[in-house]
């Protein structure tokens, strides 16, 4: 998350009334411009929106749900929903980043409670697609492990540390895109983590090969 | 395993990047400046209702000014037609009274 400015945080000693915070919130928002923008129908605004937003959104997606073809539909439904609510995006309470996180981690939810109801057959084949043939056979073998532990985790425990560690989410952000208090998510991230350290434990060797 | 190691591993699992095919679905997506056209049809769409209301309204009224206008015509040239030489001498007369 990106520590405010001096300007900011000196416009936030001055201001006062609500109308005044919500536009102190539109200051503080990296991404409101280029949104309001894009609604306004820019086409650069718009390029340079899914140049920011378009890889993040489709790594929570894949991580989330560990598949490629699944992660781009939900990436591609997330950013229609953007587009959608561009031309009437106003600086609310949450970060226009937060925001859409919320929504593609929604997106994926729908998706896994759908998996849970199909039978097992129908599942997508996964594939890796993270590895280059140049990278090596020991990098490609490290992140199949690292996925296949994350995906074993509990759902709320994987989509704390997806959060916190690859979207770099701050620990607020990610406990209100998860809708749960700091507390909550920072036991998530605890226990998380001290299962991943228990089942990735013989592989404590291979990270100076990755 | 340490904090640290931990955070390497993890970091060897790394997400595809978005495929251009992707990137051009989102972008032709994206809204469209508005054109010419499409504010003349948000316009249109905005005022259809209420010019359609108004201009039954007139028509409304217009009929009605016709129809009592035609109306009163119509029975005064009934009347005419009605009077005979007699009614028009005692007309005279109530006239000359």
């Amino acid at each position: 998350m990106t520590a405010p400015t001096a300007s900011v945080m000196l416009a936030a000693a001055a201001l006062g009334s609500a109308g005044e915070r919500g536009r102190l919130q539109a200051v503080e928002d990296p991404d409101c411009e280029l949104v309001q923008r894009a609604g306004r129908g820019d086409p650069a605004a718009a390029q340079a929106l899914v140049a920011r937003k378009l890889p993040r959104v489709l790594a929570l997606a894949y991580r989330t749900l560990g598949d490629p073809a699944e992660a781009e539909d939900v990436a591609q439904e997330a950013m229609l929903k953007v587009w959608r609510h561009a031309p009437g995006w106003r600086p609310g309470k949450a970060r226009f980043d937060t925001w859409l996180h919320r929504v593609a981690l929604n997106l994926c939810y729908d998706r896994l409670r759908r998996r849970r109801e199909q039978p097992m057959a129908d599942l997508p084949e996964r594939v890796d697609p993270g590895f280059g043939p140049d990278r090596g056979l020991r990098a490609a073998d490290v992140g199949r492990r690292v996925a296949a532990a994350l995906q074993a985790l509990p759902e709320r425990q994987r989509d704390a540390l997806v959060l916190c560690h690859y979207q770099e989410l701050g620990n607020i952000e990610a406990a209100e895109v998860m809708g749960v208090s700091v507390e909550a998510l920072e036991s998530l991230l605890s226990r998380g983590r001290r299962s991943l350290r228990g089942a990735l434990a013989d592989m404590k060797n291979e990270v100076a090969e990755v | 395993m340490d904090a640290e190691r931990l955070d390497q591993l993890l970091d060897a699992y790394r997400a595809p990047q978005p495929s251009p095919v992707l990137r051009a679905r989102v972008l032709a997506a994206a809204p469209r400046p508005p054109t010419w056209n499409s504010v003349a049809g948000r316009w249109m769409r905005a005022w259809a209702p209420g010019a359609g209301l108004a201009a039954a309204g007139l028509a409304g009224v217009l009929f009605g000014v016709v129809l009592s206008g035609s109306g009163l015509e119509t029975s005064a040239d009934t009347l005419l037609a009605e009077a005979g030489p007699y009614d028009e001498a005692v007309l005279n007369v109530d006239g000359g009274l």
